[in-house]
């Protein structure tokens, strides 16, 4: 089966998984294996048959498969071992981790481990959508996977309820095979995702969006007939008066992303309650020492760019740590978010480490200044929540930080004038 | 005369620009951009408003999906004629992530390639 | 099915009723058919009810409850010496044998009460003293009392009475699959989507009409839940009303550990408020109000119930918030008019063979003695009762990978690989449990689910759906666009890709 000698183990095997595990093999670490749940190696990449990755980091315009496919020649070019069809179901103290496939019920001691799960999508029940449980309801990630995986369509008059990207990206998949897409529901007075989005999804295809409008009701016995919406006040509790029924034989829901951590709590690893992943450092490191966090499953990202970075980053460290070379011992200074700032990520850094942050806005922004402490103040143009932004500390920033400081607020401030 | 509004997407702000065209088509006046990258993308996009086409095909006996593209940009307004196009057509494997599927496809310019492998 | 089905004993309607009688039947040399117009056992008020098994404290709760909000004023609907009691105490005693014979999980939970005022503690008295009515024993608890038990209840209360016998629990789809598993062992033939559309009575029996055939019996047990009263009067013989109630409960992620087992708040009149702890550790709220409907299949959510479910569960546990939820669903009880002190399990006074069992909550808890009732009538009306020598009382359930340890489990996987491949990560549920499940009878993503828990979880389908439905597609051979969520229309999805592009042209 699987040797027991594992340096490193990365459990999932999407976009963050397969970047950590070829920089553990670049940095000279033979035993690595990712483990993953699927039938394939890639994630969702395969689902995303549209194209936008790999605009940052191969400096081309490719599709998921595509994007993926580079990660997993390399992979394979590498000799990385990977586990498919296999669960890790128990994640124990002193990373002990338990598996499961066809071949058995295995428990393996890796030297480090990579956290990199992803995220999983907010359900229709879990937003206490009230009616009736017909068959047709399918949140967007699912659906795109039946659309582009499996080859079925699920219905031919669709509701999506959100504009984030996958609703916005299944729309327009859908109007291209066929469907006729009713209606893009956000509960916010602007659109989720990113603009490019917006225009090549909706606007491109004329599908009508709903701002400040909800799903208050979804009808049909056995399969979806109908759903009821209407139009929210700023605290999104709907407005009487204002409902109207929508005729659907389908929902998707596509309203919120959350980072995949049942592992990660069942070994106690400290999570941050606003990304709801992993508290980690700059080495992309957690709270538990030799298990470390990368991709959707520390904070949900926009660009799988991102993800491979990150994943690269904790491999490095994770190689470092199973080659036993110690971290070295370094000032923590603790990220705080101020004004409307959502979250950064890593949480904590090394004091004077150079460090890309990414950060994420609360509410959307114009001619803004983005604060680290009073290390840095990036002018930005214009901030939304959907669209993240990097921000990076130089050594020579570090100098401005006087001693005794063991936090740094960050903000995003409007700049006056 | 006549106006039209193009968003541009190079940022987050998603700039409303407003474009005066006239009768020949040309843009006599644009406004509502807040940088130069910006006017270059609103330009470009009304000459030729351009986009990656992606689908899925269809493959022999129910396997699995064939991912497509077009390997450039094509029309925008041709994106509904391309997957009339794809709809009809059926692989079987073995077909190569890259390989040319449908080469100047519509008479576009673009080749549709596979974009991943069955 | 054929042309037409013979039988002694026809049982219409495979919930925990009739599945009960089914079980206990099948202990005799009796030919008995069990009639199911759903797709699968136990989908219709069986699957969302509590699956209480009352012992005397929490009757006398319930009591308090029923009195006050489900019935029209003026109507008791809690006698502690109606026969209805008699049978839950006679029954209670049978539950933990009965779930180990047939490998069902029983849970075991002390029932907690609560006074946060004066009022409240008037309440608990009464408690008290229906309790000591039962013999039930109780203890008073004071604030640090209940505290210790339960660390995360509101620090508002003032006094509380804890329940020292344990109250058992099921789940009822799982008891009811368990039991027509049991039976059919042991003899039974069951019907699945098969609904009695005509009775017509003839010498020393029936016809009935189906509407997959007809079938001639010696004997009818109605056990057809809210129907029950239109099909005795498709026999000529209705002589009761029924009137339904529905309510609305919600789980909260397992991750929600704010509860070590059950609390009830001291009811109020119209309000219920019970927090409980399910065998699979999630929370569930039953703190929404009960509302008459007519029409048993109506179990629309509803967003002011979910806004009280949560509100009531806070009463309690303040730290409870919305955002636990994963789930709600509607459960429809069935009451009848007649005499909502006690279920109707009779010899029809029109037919000397046609026997009503309509039970109402709770249900799971006088069924072991309800069964035996009807089989006893059964005997009265003239039918043989040998019993069979070879009954066998075992039925092993579907092997739950995540219960067993670690070296069962291995040699689980080792016969048959696909117990290693987890297809439901929430409630990690393998491919093997779902085959089986699927060989047992589950056709529908419903089927599977309440057979094996997949997609029961915290992602709701998100991960196991596409699997699911595949396993489903592959073992039934069929397309995976047959393949329907609960039966009848529920085709999950509709179309093949490219489809609705066959007429050349998008619209």
């Amino acid at each position: 089966m699987i040797s027991q000698d594992i340096d490193v183990a990365v459990i999932g095997g999407g976009p963050a998984g397969l970047a950590a595990a070829i920089k553990v093999k670049e940095v000279g670490l033979d035993k690595v294996v990712i483990i993953e749940r699927g039938e394939y190696l890639g994630g969702l990449l395969d689902q995303c048959i549209h194209n936008g990755f790999g605009l940052f980091y191969f400096n081309e315009d490719l599709t998921g498969p595509e994007y993926g496919q580079r990660f997993i020649e390399k992979a394979n070019d590498l000799g990385v071992e990977s586990l498919l069809k296999t669960m890790v179901v128990r994640l124990l103290p002193d990373r002990k981790i338990a598996i499961s496939n066809d071949k058995g019920f295995t428990y393996l001691s890796p030297k480090a481990i990579i956290l990199a799960m992803g995220c999983r999508e907010r359900s229709r029940e879990s937003l206490s959508i009230p009616g009736t449980r017909p068959a047709g309801i399918f949140t967007a990630g699912t659906a795109q996977r039946y659309v582009n995986i499996e080859g079925y369509i699920p219905g031919r008059e669709v509701v999506v309820l959100g504009s984030g990207d996958v609703g916005m990206i299944m729309a327009r998949r859908l109007t291209l095979e066929g469907v006729k897409v009713k209606a893009i529901v956000e509960v916010l007075p602007y659109v989720g995702g990113l603009i490019r989005n917006e225009v090549q999804c909706l606007h491109d295809f004329d599908i009508p969006i709903l701002l400040q409008h909800t799903v208050t009701e979804i009808r049909g016995q056995e399969r979806v007939e109908a759903v009821t919406i209407a139009k929210v006040d700023k605290d999104w509790n709907p407005i009487a008066g204002t409902e109207r029924m929508i005729q659907c034989d389908t929902l998707l829901v596509s309203a919120g992303l959350i980072p995949e951590n049942e592992l990660s709590r069942m070994a106690g690893i400290a999570l941050d309650p606003v990304t709801q992943g992993p508290v980690v450092d700059e080495n992309m490191q957690s709270s538990a020492a030799g298990i470390f966090a990368a991709g959707n499953v520390v904070h949900v990202n926009d660009l799988v760019d991102n993800v491979s970075w990150e994943g690269e980053a904790a491999g490095a460290s994770a190689a470092k740590f199973a080659l036993g070379k110690a971290m070295v011992k370094k000032v923590r200074i603790r990220l705080k978010a101020g004004e409307n700032i959502r979250y950064i990520v890593p949480q904590t850094i090394a004091r004077g480490e150079e460090i890309v942050l990414s950060v994420r806005v609360k509410e959307p922004a114009e001619h803004v200044r983005l604060n680290v402490g009073e290390l840095r103040s990036q002018g930005m143009r214009a901030v939304k929540p959907s669209e993240m932004v990097k921000v990076s500390l130089s050594s020579k920033e570090w100098e401005k930080m006087g001693s005794g400081v063991d936090e740094l607020l960050v903000t995003c401030e409007s700049r006056r004038g | 005369m006549a106006e039209q509004t193009i968003i541009c997407i190079g940022c987050p702000l998603g700039c409303h620009v407003t474009l005066k065209v006239d009768k020949d088509g040309e843009i006599e006046a644009l406004t509502g951009n807040q940088c130069k990258e910006g006017r270059e993308y609103v330009i470009a996009e009304f000459r030729a408003p351009v986009r990656v086409f992606t689908a899925t095909v269809l493959t022999e006996a129910g396997g699995r999906l064939l991912a497509v593209r077009t390997d450039k940009p094509v029309h925008k307004g041709q994106l509904k004629e391309l997957m009339a196009v794809v709809a009809k057509l059926r692989m079987a494997p073995p077909v190569k992530a890259g390989q040319v599927l449908v080469p100047n496809i519509l008479g576009t310019g673009a080749d549709l390639v596979a974009s991943s492998s069955i | 099915m054929g042309n037409l089905l013979e039988t002694q004993v026809l049982i219409i309607g495979a919930g925990t009723t009739g599945t009960a009688i089914a079980r206990e039947l099948s202990k005799y040399k009796v030919d008995t058919i069990l009639l199911e117009s759903r797709e699968d056992i136990g989908m219709g008020e069986t699957k969302a009810s509590h699956g209480f098994i009352y012992s005397g404290g929490l009757t006398a709760a319930g009591s308090l409850v029923m009195k006050s909000v489900m019935l029209p004023s003026g109507q008791t609907a809690f006698n502690p010496r109606s026969r209805k009691t008699q049978m839950e105490h006679e029954s209670i005693k049978e539950f933990p044998s009965l779930a180990k014979e047939m490998e069902v999980g029983l849970s075991h939970d002390r029932r907690l009460m609560l006074a946060r005022d004066e009022g409240d503690l008037k309440m608990l008295k009464v408690a008290e003293r229906i309790c000591g009515d039962m013999g039930t024993k109780i203890t008073w608890l004071d604030r640090e009392g209940i505290l210790e038990r339960e660390p995360w209840v509101t620090k508002d209360v003032i006094a509380g009475i804890a329940d020292e016998g344990y109250q058992l629990s099921v789940y009822p789809w799982d008891w009811a699959i368990a039991l027509a598993e049991n039976a059919r062992q042991n003899g039974l033939r069951l019907l699945l989507l098969t609904e009695v559309i005509g009775i017509k009575p003839l010498g020393g029996g029936f016809m009935v009409y189906t509407n997959r055939g007809s079938i001639r019996t010696e004997f009818i047990i109605n056990a057809a839940g809210p129907y029950a009263d239109k099909v005795a009067k498709m026999a000529g013989v209705c002589d009761f009303g029924l009137t339904c109630t529905r309510s609305q409960m919600v789980i909260l992620d397992k991750r929600v550990n704010l509860l070590n087992q059950s609390v009830s708040l001291a009811p109020k009149p119209g309000k219920v408020r019970t927090l409980r702890k399910t065998i699979s550790g999630n929370i569930q709220t039953i703190c929404s109000e009960y509302y008459p409907v007519s029409d048993p299949e109506d179990t629309t959510t509803l967003m002011n119930w979910t806004d009280q479910s949560i509100a009531g569960a806070q009463e309690m546990i303040p730290s409870i918030s919305k955002k636990d939820i994963i789930t709600s669903y509607v459960g429809v009880r069935v009451f009848n008019t007649r005499d909502p002190e006690e279920d109707i399990l009779e010899v029809s006074k029109g037919n000397p063979r046609f026997l009503n069992a309509a039970i109402r909550l709770p249900g799971v808890s006088v069924t072991p003695a309800a069964a035996r009732h009807i089989v006893n009538l059964l005997g009265n009306q003239g039918l043989e009762l040998a019993t069979k020598t070879d009954f066998n009382p075992h039925r092993k359930r579907i092997p739950k990978v995540s219960e067993l340890p670690d070296e069962e489990r291995r040699k689980l996987i080792a016969q048959d690989p696909r117990y290693g491949h987890i297809v439901c990560r929430c409630e990690e549920v393998s491919e093997g449990e779902i085959v089986e499940a699927i060989r047992r009878g589950a056709r529908t993503v419903a089927g599977v689910k309440y057979r094996t828990r997949a997609g029961m979880g915290r992602c709701q389908r998100g991960f196991c759906g596409p699997r699911v439905l595949e396993i489903l597609a592959r073992e039934l051979d069929i397309p995976m666009r047959k393949v329907t969520q609960m039966g009848g229309l529920s085709r999950v999805l509709l179309y093949r890709s490219k489809d609705l592009l066959g007429s050349g042209g998008l619209t």
